[in-house]
């Protein structure tokens, strides 16, 4: 019980990103400390109580992330009381309409559960869309966005900083630069993040096992990335599992991102990573995309607290939830992995793990590459 | 320096002081306990026939004109035998009154005082005296006498959270009261994580709260001012006395250092509950895991008569608090032999310290000059070390220390000057620098392969100062015999990182006396406070910070109104009605999610500033003296707080918003060795805000996301801002003292055996909710309580 208290924000030692040479979990927080004492102080007094909480009525919520070139993807589902032990079901019964300039779009058909996806259209720029979305016993639902700029990446560099190997650390560590070209006289919303793909190789058995993609944690210092929930001291790089930023510090300029991604060469568990595949995504996101994903992300971090203050997710959906966003992306695949030489993306790893997430879709294939 | 300070009060106040007659003489002195020779502060002295009277100041001093003539003069002060006596005056004579105390407890007690003036007839609102020896017939959290938890029983005042110490004054925050120990400001009042205070009542002589209605010599905080002031120590004869209960024992000593010119008292106290846990907490615990757990603090104060018109204090309070854990976890499963250990602790304390010097300029002019110190400082440490049992050993450690914490050094002069029994007039000034750590970490690493190479990182987050200062003069006069005022002006500025702010704070209180037992009361203050607390979990937590205003973050200001009226029913009861307005700005929150934040990044990014407000009406009934004393304390009040990056810019209940707040406190003398103490008390539910509902995250950057619905946990969606009230709160304590006709060891002295217990019907307060999963794999609300029945039995001595 107590220790998700002192270990559980971190989340999982393999998505990386921890400091050097230590398999060390997370770094208890004064806060979390003090917190962690009064629980154990508390031990034995928690006492269940029936709290009444207000009814909820179950209304339709909306992700569906749309980019050019991509069909039109929106998974539907509804929400649920809070204390009810129902999870948040998919909506197979939903009929989903994709609308620009009051012209229906397209009617989206029901691809795989709960989501619905576009057999011809394809987002445009410099249109508003909304997106509407109806099923029997609930409150329709729309909302409205729109493609935000292509991503101005002008720049893309990777650097092996240390190689482990060469190490008694055994850490290798890569910087990556990557130089951004803002647009001036418009409000501009970046996202990053770095999808890792792992082949798993069992030494007793000598199996190889992939697992699917994964995020991968980047360490940085740009002030860009805003507040990271990971920092500690103020002398090191922050820890981000991925960032979400606006270009309030570089509006219309150019601006070089910073960052470092490290692993261990050789980890020393009994099961090996024979092979590791990184991926740097860059995004454009629209405003409303960037709210949502800040305030998500904001919001779990809170999940342990009980004296936190509350956080709403932002929506853009009226009488619903989730959200309907518009991005754009660049993907960035790097050269070098714990191996070698093989030159597989994230991309491929989504195609054999059979997933349907859109990132998924836009990723593009390795050339030559074959399963 | 007499002269030019009385030629600067008449061009201050030229319009103010009538001209004194010829055939007036003035009367000044000082009036002690006959028993202990301590000076007696707020000790009344009133000539009946003339219907003149005053009150000695915070160090026993008093001074009243009188036309010259025999006049008969009483001298009283609450707990002891009042002195009747006839003076004839003919020319200014200094008198010094001694008087005797009664002893408490055998069969009347006498519990919130009319220190000083009578409540009808003064022009102070809102403010209580609390008299130690009575609080500590109360009963007691863990049999432990707690002046701020006795406070927390005044109407007006809120308790924050089950336990806890903090204080939430008419709507403000505990961050807005000024806590003064001999002058000194205490910046973290609290022991064991607030459940109990650092004020040890064995060394206090008095206590006073000022809820509203602020004189002018009072500045810096919103919301109140505690005003706590340690015994001198026995002039006479040696004495000591303590306390031996169930978790805490303390012992204070005092005495002479020359009889009748210099004395002493040294109190301390600790909890010994980690060696009296440590059976219980090591069958609990796991194999390598470990709880260490106490607090302790000390008073010390000095006090010596230089000359009739010279005397030095000083004075000092240290505490600490010290709480660690260590886990240990043994993965023999892998080869080697894999071990973790994670040590962590907490340690936090203040240290305060005053030098004051006492100088009578005349019998009008009393000087109290005050060198002060006060510094809270919290340390944080956690360490994880991984051990590879190979031969030798491979071990890496992580060590990271955090620290922060508030240091001030000050001076601070007040005067004390009464030309005419028309008024009484007090102007001083104080600075103080402020020298805040606002969080520094360092971090060393060890690694196992590197040649043990110790890492430390110097941080860049590094102490700043400000310094602070204010000047104050205020005159209560009396305008007509029915009619009197405090009028009064306090500015102050601070200055920090090349910003200055300043303020001019006006200070005006008046009170209209209908009947001789019956006054209205008006008073209206502005107030600025240049600190803030920096506080993410709604518990006072030692890790709180306190930061000064900056360019981006300006001072918190409020401005207070409040009406009311004051009746004595008869000698044994008062009523007292009070309404109040007030209004505050520049406050202070956490933005939304910013719980868990890294402390040492800018907290100005991390924080929304808003305003708040709070009204209500507080009613005051109190039965005085008798064999049944105690009080009924009444509050109906809204508190309110708005803030553009919460709840949408709407208006929300503050936390600690109570509709309906009652607190009924009495004592009760069954003989003259036996006497019953009880408080229950009620409070409307606190304000939180409540996830109605809930709905499966998608992330666009996270394919686990998609390809399991369960791999995040579920958005909340929640209901309006503190739309949700929790279960109200409220309590019965129930005490029996036994007082003996000395201690059980020697020959003399006395003492109490006091039993009692801590919420009798246990009730189960709410103290936070939490989710968790049912048995059968539903969610539900909990709600963590903290104290069940808890009873207590204390035994405290003295000889």
């Amino acid at each position: 019980m107590l220790q998700p208290l002192m270990y559980g924000r971190m989340g999982v030692w393999e998505c990386g990103g921890r400091k050097k040479g230590s398999h060390l979990p997370t770094r208890p927080y004064p806060h979390t400390r003090i917190i962690f004492l009064i629980a154990v102080l508390l031990a034995g007094c928690e006492t269940v109580v029936d709290v009444p909480v207000p009814p909820h009525e179950s209304q339709l919520v909306a992700q569906s992330f749309f980019s050019p070139g991509s069909p039109w993807s929106v998974r539907v589902t509804h929400s649920v009381g809070y204390t009810s032990p129902d999870r948040p079901g998919l909506i197979d019964d939903a009929t989903v309409e994709i609308w620009a300039n009051d012209q229906l779009v397209e009617r989206l058909p029901r691809s795989n559960a709960g989501t619905y996806v576009s057999q011809a259209a394809l987002p445009q720029a410099d249109t508003r869309y909304t997106v509407r979305i109806a099923a029997p016993g609930y409150t329709t639902t729309e909302g409205h966005d729109a493609l935000p700029s292509p991503v101005p990446v002008t720049h893309f560099q990777e650097t092996v900083v240390q190689d482990g190997a060469d190490t008694n650390a055994q850490r290798r560590i890569l910087n990556l630069r990557i130089t951004l070209d803002d647009l001036a006289d418009e409000d501009n919303f970046y996202g990053l993040g770095i999808l890792q793909g792992r082949w798993i190789e069992d030494r007793q058995s000598g199996t190889v096992t992939l697992l699917p993609p994964s995020l991968f944690g980047f360490e940085s210092n740009d002030p860009v990335f805003g507040e990271s929930a990971f920092a500690f001291l103020d002398t090191e790089k922050s820890y981000y599992r991925e960032a979400f930023f606006s270009d309030d510090l570089f509006a219309g300029r150019t601006h070089t991102l910073d960052l470092d991604i490290q692993y261990d060469a050789t980890p020393p568990d009994a099961q090996v990573i024979v092979r590791r595949v990184f991926t740097v995504i860059v995004l454009s996101i629209s405003e409303d995309f960037f709210r949502y994903l800040k305030t998500a992300s904001n919001q779990s971090l809170t999940n342990e607290n009980p004296f936190a203050e509350p956080l709403r997710v932002h929506s853009n959906m009226t009488n619903g939830f989730g959200v309907f966003a518009g991005f754009q992306h660049r993907a960035f695949p790097l050269s070098v992995d714990s191996v070698g030489t093989a030159p597989i993306t994230s991309a491929d790893l989504c195609r054999l793990a059979g997933l349907t997430h859109p990132i998924c879709q836009i990723l593009p294939p390795t050339p030559g590459f074959q399963e | 320096m007499r002269g030019i300070v009385g030629l600067l009060l008449c061009l201050l106040t030229p319009k103010l002081l009538p001209a004194q007659p010829v055939s007036q003489h003035t009367l000044s002195g000082f009036v002690t306990d006959s028993e202990s020779g301590e000076r007696l502060p707020g000790a009344n002295l009133y000539a009946p026939a003339l219907r003149i009277g005053t009150v000695t100041n915070d160090f026993g001093f008093y001074s009243l004109t009188l036309p010259a003539d025999a006049v008969v003069l009483r001298i009283s002060y609450l707990g002891y035998q009042p002195r009747t006596l006839a003076v004839h005056l003919r020319r200014d004579l200094d008198l010094n009154f001694a008087l005797t105390p009664v002893a408490v407890g055998l069969d009347e007690v006498e519990i919130v005082a009319d220190r000083g003036e009578r409540e009808v007839e003064s022009t102070q609102m809102s403010a209580i005296d609390l008299p130690v020896e009575a609080v500590k017939m109360l009963p007691a959290l863990l049999g432990e006498v707690d002046v701020i938890k006795a406070i927390q029983l005044l109407p007006g005042v809120q308790s924050g959270t089950e336990g806890s110490t903090g204080l939430y004054v008419r709507g403000g925050g505990p961050d807005q009261n000024l806590i003064l120990l001999d002058g000194a400001p205490v910046y973290n009042a609290s022991h064991v994580f607030g459940f109990l205070s650092v004020f040890n009542a064995d060394a206090l002589q008095q206590v006073r709260l000022i809820k509203g209605g602020f004189p002018a010599r009072y500045g810096g905080r919103l919301s109140a001012v505690v005003d706590l002031s340690m015994k001198e120590g026995n002039l006479k004869r040696y004495e000591a006395d303590g306390t031996v209960g169930l978790v805490f024992s303390s012992l204070t000593a005092q005495g002479p250092l020359v009889k009748d010119k210099a004395s002493f008292i040294v109190s301390a106290r600790r909890t010994y509950i980690d060696v009296l846990a440590r059976p219980f907490l090591n069958r609990n615990l796991e194999d390598g895991q470990s709880l260490t757990s106490y607090f302790y603090d000390a008073n010390a104060k000095v006090n010596y008569i230089a000359s009739p018109r010279n005397r030095l204090f000083g004075s000092l309070y240290l505490g600490r608090d010290v709480y660690g854990s260590t886990f240990e976890t043994v993965d023999r499963a892998r080869n080697p032999v894999y071990r973790e250990q994670n040590t962590g602790g907490a340690h936090w304390g203040n240290v305060t310290a005053t030098l004051r010097w006492n100088h009578l300029f005349s019998n009008q002019l009393f000087a109290n000059t005050t060198l002060l110190y006060s510094r809270y400082h919290f340390d944080v440490l956690s360490r994880l070390t991984q051990i590879k049992e190979t031969t030798p050993a491979r071990q890496t450690s992580e060590e990271i220390t955090y620290s922060s914490g508030i240091e001030d050094l000050g001076a601070r002069i007040d005067f004390d000057f009464r030309p005419a029994p028309a008024h009484y007039i007090r102007f001083g000034s104080s600075v103080t620098q402020h020298r805040f750590n606002p969080g520094i970490s360092t971090l060393q690493l060890r690694l196992a392969d590197a040649g043990g190479t110790d890492t430390t990182l110097t941080p860049n987050t590094f102490p700043f100062a400000a310094t602070e200062a204010f000047l104050y003069a205020e005159d209560d006069v009396r305008l007509t015999s029915h009619l009197k005022a405090n009028l009064g002006l306090h500015a102050s500025a601070m200055r920090v990182n090349g910003t200055t702010y300043a303020s001019l704070q006006p200070r005006l209180a008046v009170r209209y006396l209908l009947h001789p037992d019956w006054s209205l009361k008006a008073s209206f203050g502005t107030m600025q406070q240049y600190l803030h607390l920096l506080t993410n979990t709604g518990i006072n937590l030692p890790t709180d910070l306190w930061l000064a205003a900056t360019d981006r973050i300006r001072p918190q200001r409020a401005w207070q109104l409040a009406l009311g009226t004051a009746y004595s029913l008869s000698a044994d009861y008062l009523v007292s009605v009070e309404g109040y307005y007030k209004s505050m700005r520049s406050l202070i929150e956490y933005k939304p999610g910013a719980s868990f934040i890294a402390p040492n990044q800018d907290w100005q990014d991390k924080v929304a500033v808003g305003c708040g407000w709070s009204y209500g009406v507080e009613v005051f009934l109190r039965k005085k003296q008798g064999r049944t004393t105690g009080w009924i304390g009444y509050t109906l009040s809204w508190t309110q707080r708005r803030f553009d990056a919460l709840n949408d810019g709407a208006a929300f209940p503050y936390r600690y918003d109570r509709r309906h707040d009652v607190s009924v406190v009495l004592t009760h003398a069954l003989s003259k060795r036996l006497d019953l103490g009880a408080t229950w008390v009620y409070g409307t539910g606190q304000a939180i805000t409540l996830a109605t509902a809930r709905f499966a995250n998608g992330h666009l950057l996270d394919p686990q996301a998609f390809l399991d619905p369960n791999a995040l946990p579920d958005l909340r969606v929640y209901g309006s801002h503190g739309g949700y009230r929790m279960a109200p709160y409220h309590r019965l304590d129930l005490a029996l003292n036994w007082h003996f006709g000395k201690a059980f060891f020697l020959e003399s002295g006395e003492s109490t055996l006091s039993a009692g217990a801590y919420n009798v019907y246990n009730r189960k307060n709410p103290f936070y909710l939490f989710t968790a999963t049912g048995p059968d794999g539903e969610r539900q609300y909990r709600q963590a309580s903290l104290f069940p029945v808890l009873p207590y039995v204390a035994y405290r001595f003295r000889f």
